[in-house]
This record gives structure tokens, sequence and C-alpha cells, in this order.
């Protein structure tokens, strides 16, 4: 059968540059993992604390313009608009994510080697780096689904629900907050959840694995901390350090309780340089078959 | 596994030779072959990788322990508060449930071995009751084990509370996994789901206000636990949480644990046994 009754075509265009194999990777976990309806129902129970949010937001706004007491009383709740609500709100969402991330992180980079998608994958013109970059990109991505833009969403409900644009201008620094909280969540736990996945792809175990980090961590640092009131402890907790440095994103930290926002960024930065070995010495074209 | 029960039905092999003394070549009886499949599923649960994982999770558990032993003033309540119901009864308890429970089933549709265990001749229900059974066993086996240690390192206040905590570890470790078991039949990404169970009904709800945390199997096991160790003042951590946790009688939350137990068993041996997999390639 000639091949082109197959449906075969000679491409005669200039081939693109392996770089932009990174976006295909990208695109297609993306749909890997939107197509399943678990994750769906996930990232709705995710959304339940912006859909909260969202409403308090719009019922403060409308009490205020009509009574401003109200409008005062609601703001001893945290979502006022300012810096420290939307860190901990962001807080909030991220643990939610660590849930999703779970799942995503079986069916993307889990199901990669369980399956030989890795060597499929570096197979093609991609060099390794674009592998990585596709897959980090892609559990980025689902980390800001959850966390960025419905902060970003929130932010903007809340500027144009007051009477005029000025909340925009007097906090620029919230939105340097959202953005950078943003980047380092997508960037530690895509990183953290690679490394954790690669080594342990098997859904169970590395569930159990990222779970273990996210919950047990806290805990042996707040145990640690206890023993001689030695705050230093704290940076053992990961998810702490990325509050104190998403805290500081967003102009809210308390520079006088240690660990300040800079040591928490050389342990975010030695953890991300760790995972990032631990991934390169993983992800390997060959693979022998006897 | 499958060639053993391929050579004749074992009706008939149980017909033709006497009990306990099986002819070198025939086939084994009904009995043998689910002792098999027994052994056969805590042989694969336990030596596999999240048994490692469990082991670290235990291990970094014990480290934290024996940071807390360090602490000025420690005693038999802040160790049941602080210690065992946050570590053990709302993290460790369920994810080691959901560790062997889930992969039960679960991990035989992951792994595409469901059609070899459904083409044998053993009936679906008593293979869901073998599973179960093995599930159990290794659930609480290493529950109550990794709670052993816990209170032993945990020096005279976790030798204090450790008979405060046993049975109702036992009986919720019981009941984690079937729940989590009778997840991994319904649904293709049980663990998944069994992790998202774990996470909104027993965490969040768990730690509401008023009595929808009645859902959770953890509030149960929270109930027996303040129960038995009321002389020593155990209870849900500050003053708020106290008067708000509305607690049963910890005969009661035994007795709705227990039924709770018979009746995902069942849920989970109907579905096992009436449903189309059709994910088994």
């Amino acid at each position: 059968m000639a091949i082109k009754t197959a449906g075969y075509q000679k491409w005669d265009e200039a081939r693109r540059a392996p770089a932009w194999g990174v976006w295909a990777i990208v695109r297609t976990g993306l749909t890997i993992v939107l197509r399943r309806r678990v994750f769906w129902i996930l990232i709705g129970l995710g959304l339940l604390n912006f859909l909260f949010n969202f409403a308090f937001i719009y019922l403060k706004a409308t009490l205020t313009i009509q009574n401003g007491m109200i409008g005062n009383f609601l703001d001893n709740y945290q979502v006022t608009g300012t810096g420290s609500a939307f860190a901990e709100f962001m807080f909030a969402q991220a643990s939610i994510t660590a849930l999703l991330l779970a799942f995503s992180g079986s069916v993307l980079i889990g199901g990669d080697y369980r399956q030989g998608g890795v060597v499929y994958y570096l197979s093609r013109r991609i060099d390794r780096r674009h592998y990585v970059m596709g897959k980090l990109l892609t559990v980025g991505a689902i980390v800001s689904f959850i966390t960025t833009l419905p902060a970003l969403a929130l932010y903007l409900e809340y500027g144009v629900l007051t009477s005029s644009f000025d909340y925009f201008l007097d906090h620029p620094r919230i939105l340097t907050g959202i953005l950078g909280y943003g980047l380092v969540l997508a960037v530690v736990q895509s990183l953290l959840l690679f490394a954790i996945a690669a080594w342990v792809p098997r859904t169970v175990p590395l569930v159990m694995s990222w779970l273990g980090v996210f919950v047990l961590f806290p805990l042996l640092a707040e145990a640690l901390r206890a023993i001689q009131d030695n705050r230093t402890w704290l940076l053992l907790n990961l998810w702490g350090d990325m509050q104190r440095l998403g805290s500081w994103c967003f102009g809210t930290l308390n520079e006088n309780k240690a660990p300040g926002a800079l040591t928490c960024a050389s342990i975010l930065t030695v953890l991300c340089g760790l995972c990032l070995f631990l991934i390169l010495s993983r992800v390997r074209a060959v693979e022998v078959v006897q | 596994m499958t060639d053993n029960f391929t050579a004749r039905p074992a009706s008939t092999a149980a017909r033709t030779t006497p009990p306990g003394s099986l002819a070198r070549g025939a086939a084994p009886s009904q009995q043998s072959a689910c002792w098999h499949l027994f052994l056969l599923t805590l042989k694969r649960q336990f030596f596999s990788r999240q048994t490692l994982v469990a082991l670290s999770l235990s291990a970094l558990s014990c480290v934290i322990i024996m940071a807390w032993s360090r602490h000025p003033d420690p005693d038999a309540r802040k160790f049941a508060e602080q210690i065992v119901v946050p570590l053990y009864v709302v993290f460790l308890m369920p994810i080691l449930a959901i560790c062997y429970g889930s992969s039960v089933i679960g991990g035989e549709r992951e792994d595409g071995t469901l059609i070899y265990l459904l083409m044998s001749p053993i009936p679906r229900p008593w293979v869901y009751t073998i599973k179960f059974l093995a599930g159990n066993v290794l659930v609480a086996g290493w529950s109550l084990s990794a709670l052993l240690l816990m209170c032993l390192l945990g020096g005279a206040s976790g030798r204090d509370v450790l008979p405060v905590f046993f049975s109702a570890c036992l009986l919720g470790s019981i009941g984690y996994s079937g729940l989590f078991l009778g997840l991994g039949v319904l649904f293709r990404h049980g663990t998944i789901i069994s992790l998202a169970y774990w996470f909104f009904l027993e965490v969040l709800f768990g730690n509401m206000p008023g009595i929808i945390k009645r859902v959770s199997v953890a509030y149960y096991v929270r109930c027996m636990v303040y129960d038995a160790g009321s002389a020593f003042d155990i209870g849900p951590r500050g003053r708020v949480a106290r008067e708000t946790f509305l607690a049963i009688s910890g005969q009661a939350a035994a007795q709705i644990l227990s039924l709770g137990i018979a009746v995902l068993f069942l849920v989970g041996l109907v579905s096992f046994w009436r449903r189309e997999f059709r994910d088994l390639n």
C-alpha cells in the first residue's frame, strides 16, 4: 500500500525548533489531565473556597455601599482585599492543590514511567531538557489554575466592585504578591512533584510520599521548634517557607520573626536544585531490553 | 497463579481427594485456592514499594514523637491530644489504609491483573472476602504496630495512653480499610477518590463544628478515644473545640463503627460481584 493512501504526506516545510516540543508536551499533558472526570471533581471541590470568597467580596461591596458600618464589621474577616487576606487565600488554595497534584503527578509523570512514555518522548527530536521543562510547565499550569488565577479574579473583582478604580492604583503590591507567590508555588511544587513521581511512579506510593512531605514535615518542624523554642527548625516546613516567601511578596511578612524571607528563599532554592538533580538523574532515554 | 486453577474444577477435586491429602498434580480444593490467594495478596501488598514508603512515614512519625518526648513537661493528655490524635488518628491510620486498602483491588486494576483474578474458578464473593480479610490484616497489623511503637517511644505518657487508643484504632483501621477497598472497587481511580474523601470529609468536615463531622470515621474513633481516656481528661484541643465537638458515648461509637464496617463490606462485596469491569486490559 502506498504511503500516501495511508494518509501520510511528505513534510516539505522547514522544521520548527525542538523547543516548540515543550508547548506540545504541555498541551498534551493538560489534555490528558483535563479529560478525566475525577480531576474536574477535584477542581470543583478546590474552587469552593474561591466561590465563598467571591460571594463574600460581592456581599461586602454591596453592603458597604448601603451601610458603611456593616462593611467595617465584615472587615473582621479575612477577605477584605488586603495583602494578608490574599496570602491566606492562596495558602488555602495551595493546600487543595496538593491533593490535585497527587493525581496529576500519577497521571502525567508516573504514567510515563509505568507505560514507557519517557522512552517514547525522548526518541523524538526533543532533548531531555525539553521533556523536563514541558512536564514542569504542565504541573505549574495546574498549580496556577487553582491558586494564581482565582486570586487574580478576586483582585479584579474587589477593584471593580469599589466605587472607583483607586484600589488598583493604591495596592499595586497585591498584584506583585499574587504573581510572586503564584510563581513560588508553581516552581517549587512542580519540581518537588516531578522529583517524587520520577522515583516513585506508582499511584499509591506517590500519593503517600507526597502527603508525607505535605503533612509530616510541618509536624516535625513544630515538634523540634517547641523543644527549645528555636524557630530555625520551622524551615523544615516547606509549605511554611513558601507561605513566608509569599507573605514577603505581598509585603505582609513580620520581619521580626525568624525565619526571614531570605533564609526561606535559600532553603527553597537548595530544595529546587536537589529536585532538579533527582529529576535529571532519572530522565534517561535508554531502556535496556533483555 | 492461574496455572493452579486451570487443571480441573475445584469441586471435582474436592470429591475425589480426601481433605488435607492432595495428590501430586491434582487441582487444589476451593479452600486451598482461597488460602493461596490470601497469602498471595498479603505477599504482593507487603513486598512492595508502598511498604517502603509506609515504613518511611512511620519512621518519620517516630522521629516526631522522639522530638516531642524531649519537651519539658510531657504528660499523657498532651501526648494524646498533641501527637496521637493529629498525627496518628487523623493522618497515619487513614494513609496506611489508603496504602493497602485501596490498592488491594485498585492495584490489580492498575496492573491489569484483575482479569486473571476474575478468570479463576473462585467465586467473586469469595475473592472479595479474601481480599477484604488480607487488606484488613495488613492495615490493622501495620497500624497497631505503628501505634505500639509510637506509644513506647513516647515514654511513660505513651504507655499510659496505649490501652486508650488500642481498640478504637483497631476498629478505625478496619473501617478505613473496608471503606477504601470499596472505593477501589467502585471507582477506577479509587486511590485518588480515597484521598479526596480523606481530605475533604475526614480532615475538613472532621474539624467543623456541629454534627456534620459524624460522616467521618475519625469522629467515631475520637469518640471512643475520648470516652476511654476520660481518666486522663483526654478531649479535643482547646476550649472551643471541646464545646463544639458534641461527642457520643464510646459504646455507641463502637457499635456504629462495627455496623459501618459490616455495611461497607456488603456494599463492596455486592459491587464486586455484580459489576462488569470495563478496564481489564
